[in-house]
């Protein structure tokens, strides 16, 4: 949908991914540390749109997404049919519980999904439950200080069921995570990028049109340009790192279940 | 090269300090809650280009104005000989000690100073020693946050002598205060404009540069252009102040000397 050359906002936001070592097609890490292959079976809870299983499915593993929202689990479907994934199963559940066997994941995936639900404690138990011992888990919710730089501007309903309904420190995201019995390997922090343009893109965009993520307002679009011109610098890698730190739209875990890999 | 009509980073943070309670001539507030009045005698310590003393001697205060930087010093002098204040009088010294008798002014003001001192405790003392009993302190530091990210892409030079050899964060700042006697009235998150404008231009710009701001690069430009839209914008003011919270430029304190006689006066002359 890209007119003549206007970047648009999700390739910005994935080129920042991608130099961060996410999708990383060479290795086959999805994040530096997780790797993928063809040996694993992952399962993602709350797949969404499914960028994650995606690149899980082109790495050839066995894949089980799941999400409460047939429309999304229907448009990952389609992408799993073309995809060179081993096996591929599309589950439509709430997750409450996950309707698989314990020990089901070589890897496990929750990526923005327990800030929805009611008892965060219970649900992440669940996806425990459903990880191998010894399996990595790959869990991730909105960074607190971004949640309230959106929240300046973002309508209220974002901040209600079934929107987020819970903001998550990072130490209260550590200590959930710890408390589960996970051991973690890394806590990271990234999409500073989406940080700034959230905020504003809700200040400028028609209401009642979903998400703005396209928004073609001035504002967006010189901070759309101002960041493509710091991605192309060869230093603007160092005020990506530097504002993941203070602004990151999104805290990623690595953990571990306790356990040996069968 | 930028349009006749574009901003200017100046302009831009002039504004955003307007909104944010500054510079108010209709109340005569120099900050919020610290309004001049022509009876008031103003020191300003390290007065640099002259802003605020310059907003103080619109409102015919005394202003007493000191900096080691002599051709700062001149060209704020020439700035205030025009001014409607009462009386003014222009000092060049690094402040070590300043060279102005006990109890003279009714505010001083030291703003973006104490990140370049070796002391800050001895340098508050001597703020609060040229502070008449009652009268107030307007302080102001760059926050820590922005700091660190400025850091991203700021030359080495701007973290050594003569320049930010000291980060602030906004405990520490409250406890330097609170330990030098005084009684804090209220402390301000401010300048998320210029966090990462300044941060885009140390990218942008020729390291020997003398402070990045005002540059023509299309990175810091953008920012700029963008942000003036921010401020036209009705929910500009909200972006604005969550902002701040988060990644302000500067904070500001603004701090009562205690009257003489009262216990916490006689600890803060003990010590000084």
């Amino acid at each position: 949908m890209s007119e003549g050359n206007k970047p648009l906002a999700s390739a910005i936001g994935m080129r920042d991914w991608k130099a961060e070592g996410w999708f990383n097609g060479r290795t086959g890490e999805i994040t530096r540390g997780v790797r993928v292959g063809p040996e694993h079976t992952v399962i993602d809870v709350g797949c969404g749109d499914g960028g994650f299983v995606g690149f899980v499915a082109s790495q050839g593993a066995e894949v089980i997404y799941i999400d409460q929202d047939p429309a999304r689990l229907a448009a990952t479907a389609a992408r799993m049919q073309v995809s060179p994934a081993r096996a591929h199963r599309g589950i439509l559940s709430d997750c409450n519980p996950i309707p698989l066997a314990s020990a089901s994941g070589d890897l496990v995936i929750c990526t923005e999904v327990l800030e929805h639900v009611p008892d965060p404690v219970r649900f992440l138990a669940e996806v425990v439950r459903v990880a191998k011992p010894g399996a990595q888990l790959l869990v991730s919710v909105p960074d607190a200080r971004s949640e309230h730089f959106y929240s300046a501007t973002a309508p209220v309903e974002c901040f209600q069921e079934p929107n987020h309904i819970r903001t998550f420190s990072a130490e209260a995201f550590r200590q959930l995570l710890l408390d589960a019995g996970l051991e973690i390997e890394s806590h990271q922090f990234t999409g500073c990028f989406w940080s700034v343009f959230w905020p504003l893109s809700w200040m400028t965009c028609e209401r009642g049109t979903g998400l703005p993520v396209n928004n073609p307002h001035p504002i967006i679009q010189h901070w759309i340009q101002l960041w493509q011109l710091v991605q192309d610098h060869p230093d603007g890698h160092k005020i990506r790192d530097a504002l993941n730190q203070l602004l990151p739209k999104t805290q990623f875990i690595v953990a571990r279940k306790a356990g040996c890999i069968s | 090269m930028t349009e006749v009509s574009a901003p200017s980073a100046s302009q831009v943070g002039l504004v955003e300090r307007v909104r944010e309670g500054w510079f108010n001539g209709k109340t005569g507030e120099l900050a919020p809650g610290v309004r001049i009045r022509s009876s008031h005698t103003v020191v300003d310590v390290g007065c640099g280009d002259g802003g605020l003393i310059g907003f103080c001697a619109g409102q015919s205060a005394e202003v007493i104005f000191i900096d080691r930087d002599s051709r700062r010093l001149a060209a704020t002098e020439e700035r205030i000989r025009q001014s409607p204040a009462r009386a003014y009088r222009a000092i060049a010294s690094d402040c070590d000690p300043i060279p102005l008798e006990d109890a003279i002014a009714d505010l001083v003001i030291c703003t973006e100073v104490l990140e370049h001192v070796p002391d800050p405790a001895a340098f508050m003392r001597e703020l609060i020693r040229v502070t008449r009993p009652g009268g107030r302190l307007l302080v102001t530091v760059p926050d820590a946050r922005s700091e660190q990210l400025v850091a991203a892409t700021a030359p080495a030079s701007y973290f050594q002598e003569p320049n930010h050899i000291r980060i602030f964060t906004a405990a520490e700042l409250r406890n330097l205060v609170q330990a030098a006697g005084l009684e804090i009235e209220s402390q301000q998150a401010l300048g998320c404009f210029w966090s990462l404008y300044l941060t885009l231009s140390w990218l942008t710009t020729d390291p020997a540069a003398d402070s990045g701001i005002d540059n023509p690069h299309p990175i810091p430009d953008h920012w700029t252009r963008l942000w003036h839209e921010v401020q036209a914008h009705p929910l500009g003011d909200r972006v604005r102040e969550s902002l701040n919270e988060l990644l302000p430029r500067t904070q500001a304190i603004v701090a009562r000397k205690p009257l003489a006689g009262s216990a916490r006066a006689y600890t803060a002359s003990a010590m000084s």
